[in-house]
């Protein structure tokens, strides 16, 4: 196991460059915010000159960038930077939308899985038929179709037509264990609140589920393919076993692909969903980074960029060490 | 048919065709293959790549994936004496039952055997669960540490525990070899056992081919390019050119007396076991194309005896001594006028 | 060999056609090209047969046509230009439903101002808040869609595909540091990435436009914009720049893969060996294997830039009225949801149809240059 840890040594070391790689370039993505945006947050053209003096000085706007960017991450990672436009600290709004984030992943990957893998399978042990040529166009169409165009179509439908969901508001239980309704509502067995969620959750997820949904199936579909033309798998056939056992091994081996992809997907969720969490109103990541954009909140965009970027490089570790746990031949 | 006094047939093939339907056109891959071979013996397939001798070991427990098809002819198995097993009109289920466990295959590759994602004794005792051997996959894995060590692998009790990647090619093979005699076999197929590993292994795993047929008592069809192999280890051999068996004979009989234009060709090619050459000379021309093969004699255009006949029909097989017979015009009647 | 091995149907005529008359046209030019490029063409136009096998495929191919033709003579055919706004014409045309018939009087504002022609007009898809015909600005979008994947589509994957070349070639400090890179944009979400950057960029790209009068006139050409919607222009094009940034660092990555597999054949080795210089070798030896594979990336992300591009706009940044964009026309449909449906149907299909073309063709090419499923598909042409 001295390998293993070894290998898991040498891929910290590249987690930390990369993560400092994430805080410079947004950072620069700020520092290219174009005019004065002191004068911005001071309220526009009307702000008066010693507020906006103020500001400078608060932000430490006049300094060196590099100076500017030591004092950024600071602040940033000391939880000590407020937001000039919402005056919070910028890390306990991006925390409070943390819940809503992880709730509508939590749902959207459970669709993925559940459906995007049997799909895949069904399609590659029948390929080439017509329940192949089906499942394989309606993936097609799941990645070429605009979300924010099936999310008004599915609300038109499921709340328009029949009131099958709520589009305000959060379900928030009175008792909080570790901070997320919907994890805390099953501890407890409320299934009142439980519902609640589900209620609210169940069709914003599958929107944001739907193009994965398909990808997810044709990945395993042709990862399944593939593996069912390796060597070994005519051989077990020599050997005399059952198609179910022999259908296990594939599975098994094209499942190393599908889990590296999901493993990215999920990590893709947890940064955030703009467009969905716009259309129903979910005030997650996504809709924090969009609000940051559009209130010139440069400080709380590069906070929410940042927190993005470590979750991201985060799960890109735990996948690549997953990978090396389920497949015995990755050497470390 | 051409079999030995005394011989009880395991296996009977008559007359099989095989097929592969390609974009580029119909591959006659087998064309009309006949043989025999006996209970407890070593029968060798031998020939260059591409003739056929694995499609028809393939064939023996119709395991021909498309697109390639088994188009004629008959196949029988014999389990015990006396008891005929039509192969070709077996259930798949039936079929399954067989393979693996009353006949078994080592294949060339032992890589391309083993499931890199499982153990070895995980595998072992898969197979011995797969006919009823186990019950559980806990005690095939036990039971596999005793395999192992019967096909010489060292340290069995660490090995069964390991993952493919983290054997040598010569302990992977052992494993297969493992594997193919964890039901006890009556019949072992061996394609090209000893082809993808060292030199130095290749001995010590035919030696241990023999040894463990000797011990349980079990058939062997070895299948070879390598008529060193074949000279040591083999009872009786057939030789195959372009999809049809030229020449069979007892193997001394074989490297004496070699009646088939190809067969004497293949001899002066590889240093001969049993006789003392001078130089090594090759065949003029190259395998022909089994979409369009040559009309006749399959091997007529690359051959420095050839008659008009031989272009024109297929020879048929003759009959030149105890056991020995060659698919030639030259030992025709006609073939024999026409030669002089 | 000599058989025939395809029963040639028509299409496969005209890909004789087609593929022979080019070649001949340009032997005409450069005597002996046809000759040296014998075997490649034939090649081609197999690979154009088992295309055209497949009816997906085809069905792919049939819809990117069709919206190219659209994007190309969209502005042209389009009944009214994308900013006419007929409720200065018949106040009815506000928000008017598919098939309402609006009337231009002669002599009206809507006349004389936005010169549009007196008498009836169906407007087929309706119309949005402004009066404006829903199926002008369809057809405008097409043009913004497609101009927009092109630029992105011409720059972005170059960057990457040159850097993943050299890292994968060169391997060592080069490769590391180029790789280090790639991971830190990679750790962006791309769409994430795209919103901040297309946040803070427009100022530039609208000061960059004004610096530089023939990029404008140039820019106005190709998006079949007025002159005096540079301000909204500019704002489009700063996706493109967002999209160039989001879009090289996964071609990079793609490409060292595949440069990495392809140094490991023996043929790259020799070449190698002999001392053939390192561009040659990219040339002549790798980059003509990995191209099959790069042109099914490629044609799929056509498509990912076109739904991409859409969504930027639907969340505001990009493309503003009076600019048609079809991802803008649903955001601004969307504020009188459920009412007018039409304004989120319709640019919602023209969407997913287009994307959908390039992803059937680009599925189809994919199983077409794979030689693992190339071989079933030949199988299947062949019968039996």
């Amino acid at each position: 196991m001295t390998s293993f840890r070894r290998f898991l040594l040498r891929r910290m070391l590249t987690f930390i460059p990369t993560i400092v790689g994430v805080t410079i370039v947004t950072f620069i993505i700020a520092a290219v915010v174009p005019g004065n945006p002191a004068k911005l947050w001071a309220g526009g053209e009307k702000a008066s000159p010693e507020v906006v003096e103020q500001i400078i000085k608060e932000y430490r706007l006049d300094r060196p960038l590099y100076e500017q960017y030591v004092f950024f991450m600071y602040k940033l990672l000391t939880n000590s930077m407020v937001s000039p436009v919402t005056f919070n600290y910028v890390w306990d709004e991006i925390l409070e939308r943390l819940p809503v984030t992880i709730q509508l992943t939590l749902f959207s990957f459970t669709y993925i899985i559940l459906l995007g893998i049997p799909l895949g399978i069904i399609s590659a042990l029948k390929r080439d038929t017509w329940i192949d040529a089906v499942i394989r166009i309606l993936a097609l169409i799941g990645l070429s179709t605009p979300i924010f165009w099936l999310a008004y179509l599915l609300i038109y439908i499921f709340f328009v037509k029949y009131e099958l969901t709520s589009l305000a508001g959060t379900p928030e239980p009175p008792y909080s264990i570790t901070g997320i309704p919907l994890i805390d509502a099953i501890i407890k067995l409320d299934l009142a609140t439980f519902r609640d969620i589900v209620y609210r959750y169940w069709l914003p997820a599958l929107t944001l589920a739907y193009p994965y949904i398909g990808f997810v199936a044709r990945l395993v579909r042709n990862s399944f393919l593939d593996a069912m033309s390796l060597d070994f798998v005519e051989y077990m056939d020599a050997r005399g076993l059952p198609p179910t056992w022999k259908y296990r091994h594939v599975l098994r081996n094209s499942l190393i692909p599908v889990v590296t992809a999901l493993g990215l997907i999920f990590g893709g969720l947890l940064t955030g969903a703009p467009i969905t969490e716009t259309i129903f109103s979910l005030p997650g990541i996504g809709k924090f980074l969009l609000d940051s954009i559009n209130n010139y909140d440069y400080l709380g965009l590069m906070g929410g960029v940042l927190f993005v970027g470590v979750i991201y490089v985060t799960i890109n570790l735990i996948v690549d060490v997953t990978y090396a746990l389920i497949d015995p031949r990755v050497r470390y | 048919m051409v079999v030995p006094e005394g011989c009880d047939p395991i296996i009977e093939v008559r007359d099989l065709k095989v097929n592969f339907y390609t974009y580029a056109g119909v591959v006659k891959a087998i064309d009309g293959v006949t043989f025999t071979i006996c209970r407890g013996e070593t029968y060798c397939l031998v020939g260059e790549t591409g003739c056929g001798k694995s499609v028809t070991s393939k064939a023996l427990t119709r395991l021909i994936q498309p697109p390639g098809r088994i188009e004629g002819g008959e196949i029988y198995y014999y389990p015990e004496p006396g008891k005929r097993v039509d192969i070709l009109k077996l259930s798949e289920k039936e079929l399954r039952r067989i393979r693996g466990s009353e006949i078994t295959y080592v294949y060339q590759d032992p890589s391309a055997a083993l499931d890199p994602l499982y153990t070895i004794g995980y595998q072992v005792a898969e197979t011995m669960k797969a006919h009823g051997l186990v019950s559980r996959i806990k005690e095939g894995v036990r039971r596999a540490v005793d395999i192992l060590r019967t096909v010489a692998m060292p340290d069995p009790e660490v090995r069964v525990r390991s993952y493919p990647h983290e054997l040598s090619g010569g302990m992977k093979q052992r494993s297969v070899i493992g594997m193919a005699i964890a039901n006890r076999p009556k019949l072992l197929i061996a394609d090209e056992p000893t082809t993808a590993l060292d030199v130095t292994i290749q001995a010590q795993i035919m030696d241990l081919l023999l040894e463990l047929k000797r011990k349980t008592g079990m058939t062997l069809l070895l299948i070879t390019h390598n008529l060193g192999l074949v000279a040591e280890y083999c009872d009786r051999a057939a030789v195959m050119y372009a999809g049809r068996i030229v020449e069979e004979a007892p193997v001394r009989e074989l490297f004496k007396n070699p009646l088939h234009p190809y067969t004497q060709a293949l001899l002066k090619a590889v240093p001969n076991p049993l006789a003392r050459m001078d130089k090594l000379e090759s065949i003029p021309g190259s395998v022909p194309d089994l979409i369009r093969p040559p009309r006749g004699c399959r091997f007529h255009p690359r051959c420095p005896l050839r008659m008009d006949v031989c272009s024109r029909e297929r020879p048929p097989e003759v009959l030149r001594g105890r056991g020995h017979r060659v698919a030639c015009w030259l030992y025709t009647d006609e073939g024999g006028v026409a030669g002089g | 060999m000599g058989e025939e091995v395809y029963e040639k149907k028509i299409l496969d005529r005209l890909v004789d056609l087609v593929v022979d008359g080019v070649a001949g046209l340009i032997d005409r030019v450069r005597p002996g090209w046809k000759k040296r490029r014998e075997a490649r063409l034939s090649e081609l136009k197999l690979t154009l047969y088992a295309l055209n096998r497949s009816p997906t495929g085809l069905l792919g191919l049939a819809l990117v046509l069709f919206f190219i033709a659209l994007a190309i003579a969209g502005p042209y055919i389009a009944p009214f230009s994308y900013d006419a706004q007929l409720i200065f014409c018949d106040t009815e045309a506000r928000l008017a439903p598919p098939g309402k018939v609006v009337v231009v009087e002669e002599g009206s504002i809507c006349h004389q101002v936005l010169g549009v022609e007196p008498g009836e007009y169906k407007l087929w898809l309706g119309a949005d808040d402004q009066g404006r015909d829903l199926l002008s600005r369809l057809l405008y979008g097409a043009r913004t869609s497609l101009v927009v994947a092109i630029l992105v589509m011409a720059v972005g994957p170059w960057i990457g595909i040159a850097l993943g070349l050299i890292a994968g070639y060169k391997g060592g400090v080069i490769d590391e540091v180029i790789m280090r890179i790639v991971d830190v944009f990679l750790a962006f979400p791309g769409l994430v990435l795209a919103i901040a950057l297309s946040a803070v960029l427009p100022e530039r790209v609208q000061a960059f436009l004004e610096a530089n009068p023939a990029a404008t006139s140039i820019a106005l050409d190709l998006f079949a914009v007025k002159e005096q919607h540079v301000g909204p222009l500019a704002r489009l094009l700063t996706v493109v720049i967002a999209l160039w940034i989001v879009w090289w660092p996964g071609y990079a990555r793609l490409v060292r893969g595949m440069v990495l597999s392809a140094r490991e054949n023996t043929y790259v080795e020799a070449a190698r060996a002999l001392g053939i210089p390192t561009g040659r070798i990219l040339r002549a030896h790798i980059l003509p294997n990995i191209l099959g594979p790069l042109l099914v990336y490629l044609t799929l992300d056509f498509g990912a830039v076109i739904l991409v591009a859409a969504g930027l706009s639907f969340l505001g940044l990009g493309a503003v009225p009076p600019l048609a964009d079809w991802g803008r026309i649903i955001y601004d449909g969307s504020q009188y949801f459920p009412n007018a449906l039409w304004l989120i149907v319709f640019p919602g299909l023209s969407i997913m149809l287009t994307v959908l073309g390039f992803n059937l063709l680009g599925d189809a090419m994919r199983d077409i240059l794979d030689p693992k499923t190339r071989r079933r598909i030949e199988f299947k042409v062949k019968g039996r």
